[in-house]
């Protein structure tokens, strides 16, 4: 059922949903800079940058508090590394879902996830491949 | 199917998940019509995928112990957001109404994902969502449009 049992998720994480916030912002200006110094499909790449950007805004706005960071490994090459990038934010701003407590927070992170998923899409079709993969956003492979 | 009462909060989550699987169930009927009428693949495509969308959020209500219904007959014209497909008679026109749908499907997942508060519904509309992301991509693509909006 919905509602009425008590805890409904997961123990909040430490730092609450700022610290989860912080994490997926760090990774969305990882990805801005990844995008940024893609030299191949710029089109494509500043469009993505642009919207990482407006991802990491979103979650900053959606913060309370706490700072933006995270262990964030910069992806470097083509865009398969992108696209890999892209799959691993998507997952980690799924995943987060269910630890953030406030609807503004996860609304945010769950806007970021979808964005996610439509680069990916973006990409699969800029390299040839079928950019609906299957009908949960790529997630049964 | 009966249960113990539930309260305010929890009945408006079941009601977003039950308009959202109407609405994918109102859009699978409108593309298989569009995809018939014009023998557009992707449209074809985008129809099963959507009925897959309606059965997943079915699962999630049944799981949740209460009744799902069935489609309602005349969903895909009744239905404010997919009507304009069920209708279109031209490739060009079923691509563009297609990409309304997915427009205000994007934005009521988006919505839904700020009321509802159950754990186990946000893979389940994270990932639905995820799709209708990509298929806006792939229509964008096929009407020669940029395939992302730029959100600067």
């Amino acid at each position: 059922m919905l509602a009425g049992c008590g805890d409904r998720g997961r123990r909040p994480p430490t730092g609450g949903d700022d610290a989860l916030l912080g994490r997926l912002a760090a990774t969305e200006a990882t990805l801005v800079d990844a995008w940024a110094e893609q030299q191949a499909h710029r089109d494509l790449a500043q469009t993505i940058a642009g919207r990482e950007r407006s991802g990491a805004a979103a979650l900053r706005a959606a913060m309370t508090g706490g700072r933006v960071q995270g262990d964030v490994a910069r992806p470097e090459g083509d865009l398969d590394a992108l696209l890999a990038a892209e799959r691993s934010a998507a997952a980690a701003a799924r995943g987060a879902l269910s630890a953030l407590r406030s609807p503004a927070a996860r609304g945010a992170a769950f806007d970021v996830s979808v964005a996610h998923a439509a680069h990916e899409a973006a990409i699969l079709a800029t390299l040839g491949r079928d950019p609906l993969p299957d009908a949960f956003g790529g997630t049964l492979a | 199917v009966s249960g113990p009462p539930r309260s305010a909060a929890a009945g408006a989550e079941l009601a977003a998940l039950y308009t959202l699987m109407h609405r994918e169930d109102a859009a699978a009927l409108a593309y298989a019509d569009a995809a018939r009428r014009t023998g557009d693949e992707l449209l074809r495509r985008i129809a099963r995928q959507d009925a897959q969308h309606a059965l997943a959020l079915r699962g999630q209500l049944e799981g949740l112990t209460v009744g799902a219904d069935p489609p309602p007959r005349g969903g895909r014209v009744s239905d404010s957001y997919a009507a304009p497909l069920a209708v279109a008679t031209t490739r060009h026109a079923a691509l563009a109404a297609a990409l309304d749908l997915e427009e205000k499907l994007g934005r009521a997942y988006s919505d839904a994902a700020r009321r509802v508060r159950d754990p186990r519904a946000f893979a389940t509309l994270s990932t639905i969502a995820a799709s209708h992301a990509q298929q806006q991509v792939a229509l964008r693509a096929a009407l020669g449009r940029p395939m992302l909006m730029s959100q600067e």
